[in-house]
Order: C-alpha cells, then structure tokens, then sequence
C-alpha cells in the first residue's frame, strides 16, 4: 500500500499519535510530527512511497516536535529528536518539513555503514549512473532536477549509497531540494513540476522541494553501475565545457565529499577504488540546462559507441 | 514502556536473544544512547548469533562493528604519536581507561568507541610533558582563566589538549581524582605499581587492581553518566578477567583499605551483582560487607545509582531518572571539592551556559 | 650532501595502493590517511616499504629507475623524505 491510497485525515492521525512508517528506498522510517507543515509537505511529495507493514523493523525513528516548555506555546519551534536526544537547534516552526528532511539525511549519514555514502548527487540512464559531487551553491541539485526530467533516472539528490560488496549503486529517491532562483528555473524547465510549499529564510535561502517522478519510484530497487564522475560547476553566461579530471584527483575528492569513508577504513578505500576505476572523471562548466541536457546526452552516446 | 533490553542481554549473556522487530529497535536505540553498539555486535559476533539476527537490525549492528573496528586503529595510531612525541622525555607514561584496556589486550577493549586518551604522568613532570605534547601538536583550547584555574589547582588533570590536524583529544592527569576530593588519592603510590607494555618500558597501563579501583572511583564521582553502565560493564569485565589471577581479590580488598576507596567499590560491586549476577567468590562476602557505608547512605545512593545507571534513553528513563542524575551531578561535585568551593564553581559554570563569550572580534 | 641516517617506514603503517596513468593513491590503514603521490614519491614510499633505506641509496636508485639527475635526484630526495616525515609515514632510524 502506498502513502496515496490512505486518506489525508488518517495519515495526519498516524503522525500525531504512533507515527507514519515510510519506506524510502533500502531504509524504513517512523515519522513523528504534530506539526501540520510536516504533514502537509509529506502529503504533497511522498504520495507515492510504500507504507511499513505494522511488524515490520524500521531503521530510523525521527521525530519533529514542537519541543517541551514554555517554548511550545511562545516561540513556536521545530526540534529534532533522535533516541530521545534533540540532535540540532530548535529551527522555526515554518521551516518544519525542510527540517523533516534534513534529518532523515542525518539519520543515514551517520548511521548507515553498510553503504558507502557520498555527499553528491546520482543519476541514471540505461544501467549506468553519473555520480556529481559538488559543494553547495555549485548548481548540483539544479542540474540534478533539470536532468531527471530530460531522460534520466533519480537515484539521489544529496546522498550516493554505494554498496561495499560490488560497489553498485541503491537508489535513494527523496525529494529533491532547491534552493532560492532554482525553484524559478526548474518550474520553467519542468511543466506541472509539484513543490512543497517554499519555506523562506533558512539558513539556505529560500527552499522548495521536488517531487520525484512516479516512474522513478516504481523503479526504486533498480541498483545502477558507477560509469561517469561529473564535477559540475554553474557559471553565468558560460558555455558548456565538459574536461576530462584526474582520477586520482577524483578519488581525494570524492573522499572528502563522502559522510563514511573515514569510518569505513580500508573497505572505503577499497570501494572507492572500484568506483573510480569504473568511471571517468570529468569536471562540467555550464549556465543552460539544456546544454547540460545535450552534455549529458553525449556521454551516453560516446559510451555505445 | 521502560524495558531494559539492554541490560537483559548481559544479565543473561549466554541466552540468545529473540526479540521482535520492535525490541530490536528499542534496543538499538538503548544500544546508541549507551556508547554500547559496537559492544552489542561484538557480543552478537563472538556468540555466532549475529548471522541469525534478521536484516533489518544486523545491518545496524555491523555498521556498528564497523566503527568500533576502526576506531581501535585510530587509537593505535595516537598512542603511537604520543610515544614519540615523549621519546626525549624519560617519565613514565601510565595510560587510562579505554586506552589502557586496549593496548594491554583486554576484554573489554571489544566493540569499544573511545573518545579521549587519558594519560597519566607523575605530577612533577605534567608541565614538561604538556610542553613535550604542545611541540608535536597537541595544544590547549581553553582560553577561560578561571576554568584553567580550576583544573590546574583543583583537578587531578589539566584541560584537554587537542591535537591541531588530527582533531583528537587527550586528557593529561596526574592522579586518578582530583585532590579536592573525599576519595583523594596520592599518584606517587599508583606509580610504584604501573605494568609495561612496550619493550621499551615508555607506556605503561595501571595494576590490575588500581585499573579496577579507577573504574569504581570514576564511576561513582564522575558528574557524566550517560556511559554509567557501559563503565559497569567495564568493571565487569576488568574483575572477571583478573580474578583469574591467584591473590586477586586479597589484593583488591588490601588495596582498596590501602588506598580509602572502599566505598567506591562497594558500590560498584553491588550494582555489578544486581545488573550482571556476577559477585567475588563466595569466601569474600564478609569483606564485602565490611566495605559498606552505613544504612541510610548507602540504600539512597544504591536507589538513586540504580536509576541513573541506566542508557540514557526514553525507554528506560522514569519520572525519577533525571531527579537521580541531577542530584548525583550535585553529590559527585561535592565529592570532588569540598562545598565552599563546589558551589561558586557549580553556579559559574550555569551562568556561563547563558552568556557565552563573545568572540574577539 | 646527505647523510647516512636511515629511514624507514613508521612500524604502524599499513599501506594499500591504488594507480592510474601514473598518478597513485596510497592509503595507511592505521591511522586512516589517504594521499595522492606524483610517480617520483610513489616510487620512494613504496621504495622505503620494501626495506630502511639512507638518502644516498634512495637518490641512487631513483637515478637509476626515473631516468632523472643525480643531483636533481638528491634535492628531490631531502625534500620528499621531509614531507613523508611530516604527515606521520617516514621516521628516522634510529635503532
């Protein structure tokens, strides 16, 4: 059963009382909010996600709460908690369901070692997955949004989960988060794309989120090979130059943008080996996404040939 | 619900466990809280139960394995630059706690997560050795006077000394409480007993029944508890261990007279039987009891250790627990200095949590 | 001019290579280090790897192998040791 199928009303009881229990890609999740903006967001976004049956274990228990104390009826906060510990500082209230999300990256960032998780964006055409690590404010996620509505699968937006036995790639697929003009760019790129409601002065800017395109989470199971290693760079005006990047320089990148790979020793070294030995290393300047579109388009055609 | 799974599973540690999806939730949870994940895995590997755990929750235990394994080689390798940052220093390097039980191979150095590396050195040569550490690295972050003041006067330890690439932390001390403290104790007489383990005779670890009167003397005056009962699973450990050894319990009974901390270990040793059912050999039980504080005493610090030694999670929390954990912050300060300095100290330190300083601009 | 004090690899070490087009990846186990080495400080870890070595031996062999000068082979030497030494991989020994 999806999230779809049950009706607003019992979803927002489930997650005022024993919480909402989602699977989002190899991950279960208990979600616990009285807060109706975290109600309202996962409605809009996660229609189509599988509810946990009842027995079933679930990986993570994140809860956004209002807080204890005075605070709950003054300040109007949102906290997270995790194993009864509130894990950041109290955000505003209006900034609950970007919080939502946050923290369900948290909860696999720091706990899930069975995966190698890099801090970049996957994506995926015909089995194989283009891998961009960027720091914020490189135009990742826009180009992660743009590209998966033009042909390509999302796997994820924020969090590459590479498996430590054949170093294949598990689809993450949550919502993809745009930031301040991306929102305004995506909707002209993608017709009839579905945001959350834009949440206004986070630390980030101004914040929206992407729904994911149903077919994708049909194929959510679907694991991908690494084959290409973008570094992607947003340049007003420019041209797109698409240069080929060193691999050992990749390498040393791709560990500093990784959450684990220090926990993960020597199999981190080892999966990440594999990952660049299957992969060429590119670094990607451009302004237009339909350039990237043609870019991207490209790789694929290069590699059947 | 207030299930204490974790404890369950070393009161019973030769019982497979077979728990529910939610169990194993609850118990992962408890198992985070504790610092005890890796210990749990561990526990799981060495029984050859961990294959028969389903997905859902091995998962989590082997990423748990995965930390623990590597945090044991990254404390390998700061102990090794420790030792050559003192290699022209000819004193004696004793090392404390997880570090100690580490590199002298013990127990409970399985599955463990560590945090700082606690080292001790005589007290007349802490200053060169934190001249010695400053040259390789490590230097001092505190920069509030009065809370330098109160660990170089008062404490048996200076300020944690971090190391300026790695990110690691040492705690330097020179005895194993601080001076202040009702259960004060000489580090002079605990260094006439330190064991090697190195060829070259430059890092030692504690005697055996130092080792687990440090355990019980930390436990019970330390303010933190949140590893309360992983430390008592240490203690467990430690005294299962070396009660193999002929005399070992002579030894620590004397040793504890010795050194005036037998209310510590009469503590330790009654919630060690009540969690673990594990007691000394039946012989002892008169020198047990001898150990004891009187009545009152000693029924309200059992309640209130009992409650407060527990993970610090919503599962096993009551309506007491924090009441518990704020008075035993209280008492393990009154233990460590005597009230008059205890409380100007106690109420800094809350005013200071309301106007942190601003930095320099 | 280059003494005969010997270096060696730090008895911790545990090294794991990774290559490409002569650009290489080394990777210490123990302390959980990853560097990237350009072909001449990949030849001199792996070099000092194999046994303890003094500077002269090491410039000689790099001569021998890499193609490159004597005397440029010396300069470089000194240089790389130092780096070695600084980020934990190489001691002097002592013994």
């Amino acid at each position: 059963m999806i999230l779809g199928q049950q009706s607003p009303d019992a979803v927002r009881l489930k997650l005022k009382s024993n919480g909402l229990r989602l699977q989002i890609g190899p991950f279960s999740f208990r979600l616990i909010s009285s807060i109706e903006a975290v109600a309202d967001g996962l409605l809009t976004l996660y229609h189509d996600y599988p509810l946990v049956p009842e027995e079933e274990f679930i990986d993570y228990t994140v809860t956004i709460s209002r807080g204890s104390g005075l605070h709950r009826w003054t300040r109007r906060q949102a906290i997270f908690e995790f194993d009864g510990n509130a894990i950041f500082v109290p955000l505003p209230e209006s900034h609950a369901f970007p919080l939502l999300e946050w923290s369900m990256n948290w909860c696999v960032s720091m706990h899930a070692h069975h995966y190698l998780i890099l801090h970049s964006a996957v994506i995926e055409r015909e089995g194989c997955a283009v891998i961009m690590p960027a720091p914020p404010g490189s135009g990742k996620s826009t180009l992660c949004a743009g590209l998966v509505h033009r042909g390509w699968r999302l796997l994820s937006d924020e969090l590459a989960l590479i498996s430590l036995t054949d170093s294949s790639i598990t689809p993450f697929g949550r919502p993809i988060s745009l930031k301040n003009q991306s929102i305004d760019i995506i909707r002209d790129f993608v017709p009839g794309a579905v945001f959350s409601r834009v949440v206004h002065d986070t630390s980030k800017g101004s914040i929206g989120l992407l729904k994911v395109p149903k077919e994708h989470l049909g194929r959510i199971r679907e694991t991908a090979k690494p084959r290409w290693i973008v570094f992607p760079k947003y340049v007003a005006g420019s041209p797109p130059q698409l240069t080929p990047r060193s691999k050992a320089n990749s390498m040393l990148e791709l560990g500093r943008n990784s959450f684990n790979y220090m926990v993960l020793g020597r199999t981190g070294f080892e999966v990440l080996t594999q990952v660049i030995d299957a992969s060429e290393c590119y670094d990607f300047q451009y302004s237009q996404l339909d350039d990237a579109t043609a870019a991207f388009d490209n790789l694929v055609l290069r590699r059947s040939m | 619900m207030n299930w204490d799974l974790i404890a369950h599973i070393w009161a019973n540690p030769d019982q497979q466990p077979k728990f529910s999806a939610r169990d194993w939730e609850v118990l992962l949870g408890q198992a985070r809280r504790g610092r005890l994940l890796g210990r749990l895995a561990s526990h799981m590997l060495d029984m050859r139960w961990l294959q028969s755990v389903p997905d859902g929750p091995r998962a989590h235990l082997e990423g748990g394995l995965r930390l623990s394994d590597r945090q044991q080689h990254e404390v390998r390798w700061e102990i090794d630059c420790i030792r050559r940052s003192l290699i022209g220093i000819d004193v004696p390097v004793v090392l404390l706690k997880g570090a100690a039980y580490l590199m002298a191979d013990l127990p409970a150095a399985r599955g463990r997560l560590f945090a700082d590396i606690d080292l001790m050195v005589p007290v007349a040569n802490v200053e060169r050795v934190e001249g010695a550490l400053f040259a390789a690295g490590w230097i001092c972050d505190e920069r509030d006077h009065y809370n330098q003041r109160y660990y170089r006067q008062w404490m048996h330890e200076i300020p944690p000394l971090r190391h300026v690439q790695r990110n690691t932390y040492i705690d330097l001390h020179h005895t194993i409480t601080p001076p202040t403290s009702r259960f004060a104790v000489d580090g002079a007489r605990l260094l006439r007993q330190i064991v090697p383990i190195d060829g070259e005779k430059k890092i030692f670890v504690l005697a055996p029944v130092d080792m687990v009167l440090h355990s019980a003397v930390h436990l019970f005056t330390e303010g933190e508890f949140s590893a309360g009962f992983r430390d008592l699973l240490d203690l467990k450990d430690l005294l299962e261990h070396y009660s193999k050894q002929s005399n070992f319990w002579q030894s620590l009974f004397e040793r504890s007279d010795d050194l005036g901390l037998q209310i510590p270990l009469f503590h330790a040793l009654f919630h060690i039987q009540r969690l673990f059912g594990y007691a000394p050999p039946v012989q002892w039980s008169d020198q047990v009891r001898q150990l004891a504080p009187p009545a009152p005493a000693r029924l309200m610090m059992g309640w209130l250790l009992g409650l407060a030694l527990r993970p610090d999670h919503p599962s096993c929390n009551t309506r007491w627990t924090a009441l518990a954990r704020r008075l035993l912050y209280v008492r393990s300060h009154a233990l460590r200095m005597p009230l008059y300095l205890a409380i100007p100290h106690l109420l800094r330190k809350s005013w200071m949590r309301h106007f942190p300083e601003k930095k320099n601009e | 001019m280059l003494t005969r004090v010997k270096y060696q690899l730090r008895p911790a070490v545990r090294m794991h290579w990774a290559s490409w087009n002569d650009e290489y990846v080394v990777f210490d186990e123990t302390s959980g280090q990853t560097h990237q080495l350009d072909a001449v400080r990949a030849f001199v870890l792996d070099f000092l790897g194999e046994s303890p070595s003094d500077l002269f031996n090491i410039a000689a062999e790099l001569t021998k192998s890499l193609a490159i000068s004597s005397s440029y082979a010396s300069e470089l030497i000194a240089l790389i040791i130092q780096e070695f030494q600084t980020i934990g991989l190489v001691e002097a020994d002592n013994s």
